[in-house]
């Protein structure tokens, strides 16, 4: 894309959400929705600022990140685990392949009283629940993505005498990366929805329960001044994994 | 000169692997064959006809159903340390730089990183390409990235040069170019080549001697001497002699090319 284009097109994105957050202002002011449904979002830009200055807003992101990352990581190590055994051993693929797809278009964000129950309220929880939502992507991304390495590839290895190791080392997982990428796009994305998904309906910490206790308490203007925080952090993450990937894949083809 | 590679009796037969076969293929017929140090040679044959099924039995990729293959005397039991293999298809790794490319095979053996890159450097060199270490295969063009692969092998220092249709993917006039870059590169390393290609023109262009495979399950039909005179040049390649050899290989193919073409390959 052309600089100047690229210009125009942030621009446009601007306008329109200037124009949308203009028609909120002006139904709410104009009292054609209630301010117990919709806050102005002039308010709730006050009430950011404020939140901003607080304690309270960043003590939640505090919890929710510490159960993010390590919901993360627990599920780069489960699922990378996984994919490769998947991969190795076709048989087990074939075997559940269709189960975890299955899996994957069921809302398996209401097995949480299980892990409710298991675990009790808090962290542990939340956390488990969010593994069990990030690491399946990025199993099927890297057993998918291993598969998928070009036969060229694994001839020139097998010509050179590689063995096992070097051969995942050097020729598959290079291979794979891209593909795998995807999956640790996606199981994070996933992973960190689940981690604010059961803190809010648990009410057990984080920015989650923030959202729900601003909720319940018909504070308008902090329910979405919260909410307006998580999907700005959602997205800054989801941009930064986003251009990596875009990166690698530029390398990789 | 001493043979070399020794081909003996060997033949492959591919069990029924399930899909829509019905039943094992007869991909090598008993074929032998030998091809002495320093020689240029290739397998000629119709697409199909089992000829890269050949050359991975003699790179020890793919085990013989009978018969054996001699390297050096020894018998091949998986890849021999003195053969490097150059690929038809885009074998090079598209994360890895030029450089990193040719290092990679040395970089396999072992060889420690200073003394891997210098040789790399040498061989980048080699085949033409001093200037683009550090542009990715996605920024060359095809024949270049071919050239890397070539260098990929020589960087091993191998005796014998296995190259299964290299130049497969290139249009014609790139295609006789690296020809005449390979020709250059033989002569200064003096290698054993060992070249499988369906192009007639680019067995002529090449080889000391061309084996004319038949259609599966393939044997040699005829073996035919190029004398030719070296360097290769358009003249030295448009000559009497060449238009006739050329004219007898095609005698032989095109009936075995037939014979490739009815439904049951055969």
């Amino acid at each position: 894309m052309a600089v100047s284009e690229r210009i125009k097109v942030k621009a446009g994105q601007a306008a329109a959400l200037l124009l949308f957050l203009g028609v909120l202002e002006w139904l709410v002011r104009k009292r054609f929705v209630s301010v117990l449904v919709l806050s102005p979002p002039s308010a709730v830009a006050m009430k950011m600022l404020e939140d901003l200055q607080g304690r309270e807003l960043w003590t939640s992101l505090q919890v929710t990140a510490m159960e993010f990352l390590l919901a993360a990581l627990i599920s780069f190590v489960v699922g990378s685990f996984f994919g490769i055994v998947f991969f190795r051993f076709r048989i087990i693929r074939s075997a559940l392949e269709p189960l975890l797809l299955a899996f994957y278009s069921a809302p398996t964000i209401l097995l949480y009283p299980v892990f409710l129950t298991l675990f009790g309220l808090g962290s542990p929880a939340v956390v488990s629940m969010a593994v069990v939502l990030g690491s399946i992507p990025i199993m099927v991304n890297v057993s998918v993505g291993l598969a998928g390495v070009e036969p060229i590839f694994v001839k020139l290895g097998r010509s050179l005498n590689a063995g096992p190791w070097l051969m995942f080392r050097k020729v598959m997982l290079p291979a794979a990366t891209p593909t795998i990428f995807t999956g640790l796009r996606l199981g994070f994305t996933y992973a960190l929805v689940a981690v604010i998904a059961v803190e809010f309906i648990t009410f057990s910490g984080g920015l989650g329960k923030l959202v729900s206790w601003r909720y319940f308490l018909f504070d308008t203007e902090g329910l979405f001044s919260a909410i307006a925080f998580i999907i700005l952090i959602a997205s800054l993450m989801n941009r930064l994994l986003q251009r990596t990937e875009d990166r690698i894949r530029k390398r990789w083809t | 000169m001493e043979e070399l590679i020794s081909v003996k009796r060997v033949s492959k037969i591919f069990e029924d692997s399930g899909v829509n076969t019905g039943g094992s293929v007869e991909a090598v017929g008993k074929v032998d064959f030998q091809v002495r140090r320093g020689e240029f040679v290739s397998l000629l044959g119709p697409s199909g006809c089992g000829k890269s099924t050949l050359l991975d039995i003699v790179a020890g990729l793919e085990p013989p159903t009978s018969g054996e293959v001699l390297i050096a005397g020894q018998t091949v039991k998986g890849p021999h340390p003195k053969t490097a293999m150059v690929f038809q298809s885009m074998s090079v790794f598209p994360w890895r730089t030029a450089l990193e490319n040719v290092e990679f095979g040395i970089e396999l053996k072992g060889m420690e990183k200073k003394a891997r890159r210098e040789r790399a450097r040498q061989v980048t060199q080699l085949v033409g390409l001093a200037g683009f270490e550090d542009k990715y295969p996605s920024q060359l063009s095809g024949g270049m990235n071919q050239r890397l692969a070539i260098a990929r092998a020589l960087a091993l220092d191998p005796e014998i040069l296995l190259m299964d249709e290299p130049f497969g993917a290139l249009d014609e006039q790139t295609r006789f170019l690296m020809g005449l870059e390979l020709l250059r590169i033989w002569e200064e390393t003096r290698k054993t080549i060992l070249f499988v290609t369906h192009s007639i023109a680019e067995a002529i262009q090449l080889s000391d001697r061309v084996l004319v495979m038949s259609a599966r399950p393939s044997v040699i039909r005829e073996e035919i001497p190029i004398l030719l005179p070296r360097p290769r040049t358009i003249e030295t390649l448009t000559t009497e002699i060449a238009t006739q050899i050329e004219r007898r290989i095609w005698d032989i193919l095109k009936v075995e090319a037939a014979k490739g073409m009815t439904p049951d390959g055969r």
